[in-house]
Formats: structure tokens, C-alpha cells, sequence
């Protein structure tokens, strides 16, 4: 069984590698290159865009995988050492920060091509028209790794400002679970990247929810939230409709927006929702080396379908647990009645990173989403 | 010897057996008392002025029975969290929004953010249309 398991994982690995290679796709068609036209075009075009590029010095990196090197020519196909190559330029400002002078990217990008094979059985929408994609678009490696600075910049933003209520392994298995990192998953359950619901964006402009945690981000002095002010800023002053699915999708403001409000979201939820529940516990438990990965879960189980009821039940009925327990808990189903689970979300999340831990070299799959966090924080 | 030690088992497992079963009766019927006092309070009349006081009595008899079934939960060798206890759990969340309101009085500001909190707790599992039947009530 593990044979096999070895075989699938060099096999998946494999043809992502050589996909990218001759196709430049990781997943999606070939011939669909709205992402990457619009990659292209947010380069030119968007602040946003222009300066998370800059920030994570991927500009050059990206023109650079555009030139010569990256693209071979129709129907050739690299050699693996070439491809490696590709592989080691993605992973370059991981590399050393001192060095580059380019902040960290939070997550490995073979992880975030793992994560990015797996489908869901939902539409695409194809911005900025906004209609309904007839074939899933290409995702190349540097789709990848500018969804991965947008996350890890809005990320470490949130966490300058004290908000964010999870730590980069939580939000890898969130968005791998939400999208696998195709930010035009759209249906009318959620859109893009996270998955937005109408009811999560509409907490985040409520002034008794996560208005205030906006407008900290507006108003805020720290560099790393730059890129984040840009968007808050300008929400605040005419919000968002989801029903304008590209608002929240089109890379260049969209799909960062999406993760933006992601991580807002978070963040709103931890401290309105989650952290009034588990106050006394983390308190009592507060040197227990697992308490982090308690509040992890808890949080992203209030992301999850089961909405905020279930996941502030979940917290205060497994409080009376240890963190050890409490973990085990949260990854397994805990019933109510009609066989409906408090903890669907979680559940689902462990599942899934079990799922793609299959894909990575035995190394990593010990530690599931941890090993998968170049930066974390 | 060995016939003293069956009869002490079977005598063990029989005692087992019977504190599970009428730990599992003791649960169901907590639930049923929980869930009627939500019914009843729901098929009363409620109105502005006597809303805030019905909605803290009720939730008072609610945390009674539901801290009943934490002590039979917890009262074993081991912590067993019960199917009941979840339920109990979750619908304490559902009425929330009630709760909330209760404590801030009705008002237009107040109603705008327990609404809105309702709709939070909207899933296609959770059925939270006594509460939006009672705030529209309420709130209009």
C-alpha cells in the first residue's frame, strides 16, 4: 500500500513538473490562459499587483519566467534538470531574505502545486466578463507563487497588526480545502480563493463586527500592510458587492481582495466569535505546547460551513478536554443530533491534508500542512 | 474460585450495563425537558415589553438543564460528551441573538446587529426560523 502510495506521489509530482514544463500549467487546459493574461496584465497595470511584485521581488522573477528559460519552445520538452531549475527559481527568495532583499513567501510551492491538482465540482468564471468559463484555466508556477505573496503579505500584515487568529499552516489547509489555490471557483455557495459567501462579506463592513479591523488597516503605519491599505481603504469607501463575482476574483484587485477579506475574516471571527468562547481555556492552558494548534482549529472551524453556531458549540463543549484531546477532537466528527456534525469543517480539513500529504516526499508527510510553511510566523 | 469470579464479573457488567442505559435515559430525557421548554417559549405570546424578562428565564432554565447533563457527561472515570450535550450546545448559540438583544434592549441599532447575527448562524443545517420569526416581530 505505501508502495503504491510512493508511486502515485512520484507519478503526480511528476506530471505536474512536466506539465509545467510543456504546457506551463500545473492544472487547467493549456489553451485557457485568462489567468495568466490577466497575471500579465495586473503587472502593468494594478498598484497592487505592482507592488507585492516588488515587495516579494517577483517582478523579475516573473518577467524572467517569461523569457527563454521558462518557456520552451511548443512541443519541446525540458529536461528534468531544467524543470528542477524552474522549481529552484520559484523558491528563490525562500532562499535567504538577507540575500534577496525580498520578503519570505509563507508556503512551499510544491505544496501549492499538491494542493492546486486536486478539482472541485464547481464552475469557473472567466473575469472580467464575469461569464462562466467553458474550460478550467491554466495555473502555471507563477500564478502559484503570486497567490502565495498576495497571501503571505496580507498575512503578515494582519499579524503586524495583531489580529490574524491563525498561524500559516492553518491558512495553507484552509485555502487548499476552499479552492486548492483556483481563485475562479465560483458557484452560489462561494466564490474565488476562499470561497466567500455574501453573509462573510457582509460581517466584515458590519460596525459591530469586522468594520473596526478594516479601518485598523486603513489607518495603519506598518509597511507590510501597503499593499492590504490599498484595498481597505477603498472598500471602506464603496463596499463590495459578491454579486460582482469578479470584484473578488479578476487578479490584479479580485483575487486579492478575496484573500484579503479571507484573512479579515479570520481575524474577525478569532476575536468576536471564538476567542470569548475559549478565553479561560487558553488562559489555563497557556504553556501547554499544543494550545496554538487549539486555537487553529478553532478558528477555522468557525470558516467552515457549519457556521459561527456550531463552531462556538464545538469550542465550549471540547473545553472541558486537554489540547491533546481537544486536537483529536476537533479532526474527527462531533454529532449532534440528525447525525449533524459540530466540527464538519475540521474534519473535512484533515481529510483533505491527508490527501495531499500522499503527494509530497515522505519527509513532509509527517507533520501534514506544518511542513508545507516556509515562513512561519 | 473460578464460578466466584464469573459471578463477579457478570454482576460487574450487569452494573455497567444498567449505569449506561440509565445514564443514556437520564440524557434523553434532559434533552426532552431542554427541547420543550424552547417549544413552549416559542408558542407563547411575547411582545416588546415582556420579551427581555421571558427571554432571560428561558435561557436560565436552559443552563440548568443543560449543566444537568454536564454533570452526567463528566461524572464517569472518563469525560463522555454526549450527543444531547452537543445539541444543547449548539441550540444555546442559535438563541443567542435573543439573549443579545434582551441584554441591549430593542432599539433600531440593537435589532440591525442581532439580525445580522442571526443570519451568521443561518446554515443549511441550522434551523434559526424561531428566531428570525421572534426578532421580525420584535423589531418591526
Amino acid at each position: 500500500m505505501k508502495q503504491k502510495e510512493f508511486f502515485l506521489a512520484v507519478f503526480v509530482l511528476l506530471s505536474a513538473r512536466i506539465s509545467y514544463g510543456q504546457q506551463k500549467c500545473i492544472s487547467g487546459s493549456a489553451s485557457a490562459t485568462n489567468l495568466i493574461d490577466q497575471l500579465a496584465e495586473a503587472k502593468r497595470s494594478s498598484p497592487i499587483t505592482r507592488l507585492i511584485a516588488s515587495e516579494f521581488n517577483l517582478q523579475s522573477k516573473i518577467e524572467a519566467c517569461t523569457s527563454d528559460f521558462c518557456i520552451p519552445k511548443t512541443g519541446s520538452i525540458p529536461a528534468y534538470a531544467q524543470i528542477e531549475s524552474i522549481q529552484q527559481i520559484i523558491q528563490q527568495p525562500v532562499a535567504s531574505k538577507e540575500d534577496s532583499g525580498s520578503a519570505l513567501l509563507m508556503f512551499k510551492p510544491e505544496c501549492m502545486a499538491a494542493a492546486n491538482t486536486f478539482k472541485a465540482a464547481t464552475a469557473e468564471i472567466s473575469c472580467p466578463a464575469g461569464n462562466k468559463a467553458s474550460e478550467s484555466s491554466c495555473i502555471n508556477a507563477e500564478q502559484l507563487a503570486y497567490q502565495n505573496a498576495v497571501i503571505t503579505s496580507f498575512a503578515n500584515c494582519t499579524m503586524k497588526e495583531n489580529m490574524l487568529g491563525v498561524d500559516a499552516a492553518a491558512l495553507f489547509s484552509m485555502f487548499s480545502k476552499e479552492s486548492g489555490f483556483r481563485p475562479n471557483y465560483s458557484y452560489v455557495g462561494g466564490v474565488g480563493i476562499g470561497q466567500l459567501t455574501s453573509i462573510f462579506v457582509e460581517d466584515i463592513h458590519q460596525k459591530h463586527r469586522g468594520y473596526g479591523l478594516m479601518k485598523q488597516v486603513a489607518n495603519s503605519n506598518t509597511p507590510d500592510c501597503r499593499a492590504a491599505q490599498l484595498i481597505a481603504k477603498k472598500d471602506l469607501n464603496n463596499k463590495p458587492s459578491l454579486s460582482d463575482r469578479c470584484s473578488f476574483i479578476g487578479t490584479g484587485e479580485g483575487m486579492e481582495r478575496n484573500i484579503f477579506y479571507t484573512l479579515i475574516g479570520m481575524a474577525n471571527s478569532w476575536q468576536k466569535d471564538i476567542k470569548p468562547v475559549l478565553k479561560d481555556y487558553l488562559e489555563k492552558y497557556k504553556n501547554d505546547p499544543m494550545i496554538d494548534e487549539v486555537k487553529d482549529l478553532a478558528v477555522l472551524n468557525a470558516y467552515g460551513p457549519g457556521g459561527r453556531a456550531a463552531a462556538r458549540a464545538a469550542v465550549s463543549r471540547l473545553s472541558v478536554l486537554k489540547p491533546e484531546q481537544f486536537i483529536k477532537a476537533m479532526k474527527k466528527p462531533l454529532y449532534r443530533r440528525e447525525g449533524r456534525s459540530l466540527t464538519i469543517y475540521t474534519t473535512n480539513l484533515a481529510n483533505r491534508q491527508n490527501s495531499i500529504a500522499k503527494l509530497l516526499p515522505s519527509s513532509m508527510q509527517e507533520t501534514g500542512a506544518k511542513a508545507c510553511i516556509n515562513n512561519p510566523f | 474460585m473460578y464460578q466466584q469470579s464469573v459471578l463477579i464479573f457478570t454482576a460487574v457488567t450487569l452494573f455497567t450495563l444498567t449505569s449506561l442505559a440509565d445514564k443514556k435515559s437520564d440524557l434523553s430525557n434532559e434533552y426532552t425537558n431542554f427541547r420543550q421548554l424552547q417549544t413552549t417559549f416559542f408558542s407563547t405570546p411575547v411582545n416588546k415589553q415582556n420579551f427581555a424578562a421571558k427571554v432571560t428565564k428561558l435561557l436560565s432554565m436552559l443552563n440548568n438543564s443543560y449543566d444537568k447533563v454536564k454533570v452526567l457527561e463528566t461524572g464517569g472515570a472518563e469525560i463522555v460528551l454526549s450527543i444531547e450535550g452537543n445539541q444543547m450546545a449548539y441550540d444555546l448559540e442559535i438563541l443567542e441573538p435573543l439573549r443579545d438583544l434582551a441584554k441591549a434592549g430593542i432599539n433600531a441599532d440593537s435589532c440591525k446587529e442581532v439580525n445580522h447575527d442571526n443570519q451568521m448562524n443561518k446554515t443549511k443545517d441550522a434551523d434559526v426560523q424561531e428566531v428570525t420569526t421572534l426578532l421580525k416581530k420584535l423589531c418591526s
